[in-house]
């Protein structure tokens, strides 16, 4: 039972990454029709530049703020300078976005170099937390809890403000949107830059778990994929559900059936695309 | 009686909660000329679109000859003898007329498949190409890339691609839309001039022009048949009226 | 076709005027790569389906021939053509598949399953040898002659990039190459021309594994070695890399593309420390302002004063 219960936090604590990563991800892919290639790679360079902060002694949740804000510059000159200029050709945008990641992960190479780094937890919170019979990090506990912070800031801003309305009719329908008065390009460097705001910060958070490396980057891209499709594009709910899913897929199947950990992931991706492409909880294409 | 080359029954199309077509029956006699006519949002392209199978119906059947096409993918039914044009023009815009042409009879032909041919020295597909450009005068710049055409003449490649596939039932959709009045003209006489072997279906506002060629009128509005008779009977309709004068 | 036979001529003059074993191999790889961007542009440059998981094809031949070898204790023959076979069967079901979708769809469907396949080279160790690959490979005598050395490997897989450069360009020119652009371009319109674009397309797909499969066995005899990374998302991202940056849709496109790639590698990378930086910012650049490839892009600005652009859809038949 002790594993069981382990495993099942363990899975939790993945998922709140997950959500970390694939939210992002799925309103820029909701918002602007296209898959972001390089947000594995932003995952990476906020962990890298989150590194910097705390070794420039800065407290961890500094860095994690830092590397939200450093993201979300280059969200904005990258959506701006790039992807605004073919803004009708999505596919040239996909491969502008693969561009984009390879640029990013040589150089994140180049300043950081090849050996795989660490970024501790914060000293407070270090060691484990008594849960009953249970014995837990407490980083994993802070985790979580950043991670459904983010949900549901994140559910607030979509569903109760005025601006989550507008991201809201530009993901069911651009072209209605925009005869709306909805300046659906602005709104796209919006969610471009709090995508990739979102992504850094869960790099920098994910790192004391999974520490960085080169290849992280295409490590973490396929995940959101997953929880994306699983979960339906350009849906926050089906992210949360499908962080879950995956999170727990992940952790136990890592546990379980190592050999074909990396089947069980990606089967359900490759099925729910070729039976119900929208996802679980997307909506049908037109 | 005349036989019924293309039937449709209870034919029923919605988008999200709009019936787009409702309940259509429409029965073609062959070499027949009938003009669908009906206000702007009635149902007209929709019920192209459900004869051709771009779109699949909700409800009801289609049948060619008696054989059914209602769950037949587009080819299928193009196969069966069902040809169309588009109100918005899809050639292909960087070959030239000839090429566009040479596509369309490809497409009915066994040797699309033919990986080890070369295209480029068909003589026979050119030949026949050049001859259906002569039957819509495009024949003086066959070798034209169609980018570089006039909106008439692009219009005239439309037909001409139906026209090569030898159909059976003729679908045009709005074939003078756009069109400046010589070019009116000039259609008209083509459409005229299609074989009495070929049964037509026209869409069509130019009223003038559409009326001359049709020799039946179906009338659709929001979806529905209000009329559907001989030409004459159905000018005179009182609900045609309503719905045209309303206009 | 004297184009092909010059160039055939010039290539063939190159490990006797190079001499060095470094810039032999260099070709070899070139050559490989050649023939594998030349497969993807079945079906991303003439198909318009991008696909992201094209390595799948290119590593399971390697995978395939080194199991039957390595461990099966087949001929090198029998297993080279049964890798090649696994290669096209395994493009067979996943392009039946990926092509339930088109576009966006079929990109992901495509990176799902060419990850699913790595995820099995890289997790089913006691098959694949995991991370570690397979090794132990040796070269066998063709038709008596010891393909070892590099000069020898190159001139085999010089005569197999002929073969395949002319049947895809063959197949570019027949009415089915012709039947494939014109889907791209107007699917609709091919449909109601009678043509079933959902198989012109499956075929192009098998079609374009069978190539990728010969090109990876090939890099799989060249290496003596096969590892996950064939399998990647890293690989099937190169040779997209290849075909868009040479040119989409040509016929010279990918092969340009595929050797820029290859000699920036193994070239420029002894003084260009971030040579994947260089060519990521030269893709972004060619992606932003000249689309269509460098291939087309120069030729068009090289001729200004005949008008260029896109590749018509079919070549032009003469008039009777």
């Amino acid at each position: 039972m002790h594993a069981w219960a382990v495993q099942t936090f363990n899975s939790v604590a993945f998922a709140g990454l997950l959500f970390l990563l694939a939210s992002g991800f799925t309103l820029i892919f909701g918002l602007m029709k296209i898959p972001n290639m390089a947000h594995g790679a932003c995952f990476m360079l906020g962990a890298y530049v989150g590194y910097s902060v705390i070794q420039a002694g800065l407290p961890f949740f500094v860095a994690v703020a830092a590397a939200g804000v450093a993201l979300a510059l280059l969200g904005a000159i990258v959506e701006r300078v790039v992807l605004r200029r073919m803004e009708a050709n999505e596919f040239a945008q996909v491969l502008a976005t693969v561009g984009i990641g390879f640029i990013i992960a040589d150089a994140s190479l180049w300043i950081w170099g090849g050996d795989a780094l660490q970024i501790p937890e914060p000293a407070w919170l270090r060691g484990p937390v008594r849960m009953g019979d249970l014995v837990v990090p407490k980083y994993r506990i802070a985790l979580i809890v950043c991670a459904a912070v983010a949900a549901l800031a994140l559910w607030l801003l979509v569903d109760k403000t005025r601006l989550g309305a507008m991201i809201r009719a530009g993901v069911d329908n651009p072209n209605i949107a925009r005869a709306m008065g909805i300046r659906v390009s602005t709104l796209s460097t919006f969610v471009f830059c709090l995508g990739s705001a979102l992504v850094g910060m869960g790099g920098v958070l994910g790192a004391p778990i999974i520490s960085i490396y080169p290849g992280l980057d295409f490590d973490m891209l396929p995940l959101a994929f997953i929880v994306v499709i699983l979960g339906g594009i350009g849906s926050l709910a089906g992210a949360f559900v499908g962080s879950i899913v995956i999170g727990f897929i992940y952790t136990f199947g890592q546990a379980w059936v190592a050999d074909l950990a990396y089947v069980i992931l990606f089967l359900p991706m490759a099925l729910v695309l070729i039976v119900r492409p929208q996802g679980l909880f997307g909506r049908p294409a037109a | 009686m005349s036989q019924t080359i293309l039937r449709l029954s209870a034919v029923s199309k919605s988008f999200g909660g709009v019936r787009v077509v409702s309940d259509v029956d429409l029965a073609v006699a062959p070499g027949e000329r009938r003009l669908i006519l009906g206000p702007n949002g009635a149902g007209k392209t929709t019920l192209f679109n459900l004869i051709t199978g771009d779109v699949a119906c909700d409800h009801g059947s289609i049948s060619l000859n008696d054989a059914e096409l209602t769950h037949l993918p587009t080819a299928r039914r193009v196969r069966a003898g069902l040809a169309r044009t588009y109100q918005i023009l899809s050639l292909f815009p960087h070959d030239s007329l000839r090429q566009n042409v040479v596509l369309a009879l490809l497409g009915l032909s066994r040797s699309r498949w033919n990986p080890f041919d070369v295209l480029a020295t068909r003589q026979d597909l050119g030949g026949e190409a050049d001859r259906i450009l002569a039957t819509v005068h495009l024949d003086r710049i066959a070798d034209r890339a169609v980018a570089q055409c006039t909106y008439g003449e692009k219009r005239r490649l439309e037909i001409a691609l139906a026209l090569a596939q030898r159909p059976k039932v003729l679908l045009l959709d709005e074939p003078l839309a756009g069109l400046s009045q010589a070019e009116r003209t000039d259609t008209q006489r083509l459409l005229a001039s299609i074989p009495p072997s070929v049964t037509v279906l026209l869409i069509e506002h130019d009223m003038d022009i559409a009326l001359t060629l049709a020799e039946r009128v179906t009338v659709l509005h929001l979806g529905e048949v209000i009329a559907d008779g001989d030409r004459d009977a159905v000018i005179r309709d009182p609900r045609v009226r309503e719905v045209y004068l309303g206009e | 076709m004297k184009h092909v036979v010059i160039g055939t001529a010039l290539l063939a003059l190159v490990p006797i005027l190079l001499g060095s074993n470094f810039y032999i191999n260099l070709g070899t790889q070139i050559l490989i790569a050649a023939i594998f961007a030349s497969s993807y542009n079945m079906i991303a440059g003439w198909g318009g389906l991008i696909s992201f998981g094209h390595a799948a094809f290119f590593g399971a031949a390697g995978y395939g021939a080194a199991l039957l070898v390595l461990k099966g204790g087949f001929g090198h023959l029998a297993a080279a053509l049964l890798g090649i076979l696994f290669a096209t069967a395994l493009a067979g079901v996943i392009g039946a598949l990926a092509l339930r979708a088109t576009g966006i769809g079929f990109l992901m469907i495509t990176l799902a399953l060419g990850q699913i396949l790595w995820g099995l080279s890289y997790r089913w160790v006691s098959v694949t040898g995991g991370d570690n690959g397979l090794t132990g490979l040796t070269r066998p005598k063709l038709l008596g002659l010891s393909i070892d050395g590099a000069g020898a490997y190159y001139y085999l897989t010089l005569a197999v990039a002929v073969v395949a450069f002319l049947s895809i360009r063959q197949f570019a020119g027949s009415s089915l190459g012709a039947s494939l652009r014109g889907s791209r371009d107007q699917p609709r319109r091919m449909s109601a021309l009678g043509f079933d674009v959902w198989l012109i397309r499956w075929i192009t797909f098998v079609y374009a594994g069978f190539w990728a499969g010969v090109a990876g066995l090939l890099f799989l005899y060249y290496h003596r070695f096969v590892s996950p990374h064939s399998l990647s998302i890293a690989e099937s991202a190169e040779v997209l890399l290849m075909v868009i940056l040479g040119g989409a849709g040509t016929l010279s496109g990918p092969i340009v593309g595929a050797a820029i790639i290859v000699l920036v590698r193994n070239l420029v990378s002894a003084y260009v420390e971030h040579w994947p930086m260089l060519l990521g910012a030269l893709f972004l650049l060619v992606i932003m302002f000249v689309p269509e490839g460098l291939v087309p892009g120069l030729a068009t600005r090289l001729r200004a004063l005949r008008p260029s652009g896109r590749k018509p859809t079919i070549p032009a038949p003469p008039s009777a």
